[in-house]
């Protein structure tokens, strides 16, 4: 077979001039469903970044018993750090914690109670691959175990909260990607029927010449490559304004927004490659 | 360079061909004559490996219906020239574009499509209407464009199915001369036509289809 690309290029945009009608509704569909991804992805960037951040700031406070003799607080440290996917134990003696209390609140408790009500304890940082409500909740287990633990303060269900947020912006994701791949796919199949039925003619008279499948099917896929190709760049285009326009009304630090500058143009590209491929197979017969 | 070898061929509960043989040298000028319906299109079809005997072979140059690959029919295509009585032309395309469509579709190089389109439109003398569309042709001259698109990938044979059908006298005896002139050339002629006064004017081997078998 060969390759003749002034050829491809010539009959593609002919056969698309031919089929126009389908051409524009298939680039329109491809602009509009790859926009609504485009503008889902940027915001589960930053959902996820958010998440991120919360989860960065997982950690226990370990309240060590106020009965404990004062040689097991060292004791104590190291059984916290053997336990695994503790990065660090920062000791937090009662007269740190209550210089944090007065910085926090704005108020001595000593004159009101008489006595410094705060225990010391460990505030213990786990690694990041621990970071997720599970592990922690398995870590939290085996701290509360150990001796001289009084008590371990964890604010589990806000982190549960935001993971399951972040679990469901995803799917989300997941769900729209799968409409828009299936979409582009029914619509470019779509379109290459009505072509191939319009150019009937020109196919069995190439036939009739001595063509081979795969030299007349080439147009036909430069066609499909170019709608999806143009539906993405359109959709990247809008989404690219929509993000800009967001972020300056309500002053928003966005991320990820070069990524999907291109990335739907090839997106566009590849679902309108596959769209064809399949759509020839089906109706263009060897 | 044709054989048919004992050709079994039905349409569905018709019989076209039973037991059919037929062969053709390179150089000759072939008329096929019989009746509507007698299977003159389908002996032309067959040899174009558009269709397959259900029985027998059918061998154009060196390609054999019983083992040609469907990858390999296509270069073979390229060697059987085809006319037909509708001349299937692109009508949204010049003169022109429909010649060169057959040197595009078989990959020749685009250096050379202008030179071999010109020459094969010089040849059925239609190259000073190379730019007209195919509508603003008369029957006769559209029949031309058809003959030059066979011919511009130099056949060894050139299979025309009525190719006068369409055609009143004038235009009809103008595509004969030109197709005598081809096969004066070289290239070998097949050609179906119930019109059998042809055969006297133009002479050619005749064959005719009678009880599903050719016969001188």
């Amino acid at each position: 077979m060969s390759f003749n690309l002034p050829y491809i290029i010539r009959e593609g945009f002919m056969g698309l001039r031919r089929a126009r009608v389908a051409a524009f509704v298939t680039v329109t569909t491809i602009a509009v469903t790859l926009t609504l991804l485009n503008l889902f992805l940027i915001l589960t960037v930053n959902v996820r970044r958010v998440v991120r951040g919360f989860q960065n700031q997982i950690f226990f406070e370990v309240f060590i018993d106020p009965t404990a003799p004062a040689d097991s607080v060292e004791a104590l440290r190291r059984d916290i750090l053997a336990v695994p996917g503790i990065e660090k134990a920062e000791y937090i003696s009662r007269e740190a914690a209550l210089d944090r209390f007065k910085a926090e609140f704005g108020a001595d408790p000593i004159p009101l109670l008489g006595e410094n009500p705060l225990p010391a304890s460990f505030q213990v940082r786990l690694t990041p691959a621990y970071r997720s409500p599970d592990r922690a909740e398995s870590i939290l287990a085996k701290i509360g175990k150990l001796r001289s633990v009084d008590e371990v303060s964890y604010h589990g269900r806000f982190f549960r909260l935001i993971e399951e947020y972040g679990r469901t912006v995803l799917w989300v994701d997941f769900g729209l990607m799968l409409i828009v791949v299936l979409a582009t796919l029914l619509l470019v199949n779509n379109t290459m029927r009505l072509t191939l039925l319009a150019q009937r003619k020109s196919i069995q008279i190439m036939r009739l010449v001595g063509a081979t499948t795969g030299f007349i099917r080439m147009p036909y896929l430069f066609q499909g490559v170019f709608q999806g190709a143009l539906g993405g760049g359109l959709s990247a285009l809008i989404s690219f304004s929509l993000v800009q326009l967001i972020a300056w009304k309500f002053n928003l630090r966005l991320q990820g927004i070069p990524h999907f500058f291109w990335g739907p143009v090839a997106v566009g590209g590849m679902l309108g490659l596959f769209g064809s491929l399949i759509g020839l197979s089906r109706h263009m017969k060897d | 360079m044709i054989t048919m070898e004992n050709v079994w061929y039905r349409f569905g509960n018709h019989a076209i061909f039973s037991g059919a043989d037929f062969r053709m040298k390179p150089g000759e000028f072939v008329y096929v004559v019989g009746p509507s319906g007698s299977g003159k299109s389908t002996l032309l079809r067959l040899l174009h490996m558009d269709i397959f005997p259900g029985r027998g072979s059918v061998t154009v140059s060196n390609a054999c219906s019983r083992t040609i690959r469907p990858r390999d029919i296509p270069f073979l295509r390229r060697k059987v020239g085809m006319v037909f009585q509708d001349y299937k032309l692109l009508e949204d395309r010049n003169v022109f574009d429909n010649v060169a469509f057959a040197l595009w579709a078989t990959g020749v190089p685009s250096g050379k499509i202008k030179k071999l389109t010109l020459q094969a439109l010089t040849e059925v003398r239609i190259s000073h209407k190379r730019y007209s569309m195919i509508p603003e042709l008369s029957g006769g001259e559209q029949q031309r464009v058809s003959i030059a698109r066979a011919l511009v990938n130099e056949p060894y044979v050139l299979l025309a199915d009525e190719p006068t059908g369409n055609l009143d006298s004038e235009s009809a005896e103008d595509v004969m001369r030109l197709l005598k002139r081809i096969n004066s050339k070289g290239t070998a002629v097949l050609m179906t036509t119930h019109r059998e006064e042809f055969c006297r004017s133009f002479p050619g081997r005749r064959v005719r289809i009678q009880q599903e078998r050719l016969v001188e």
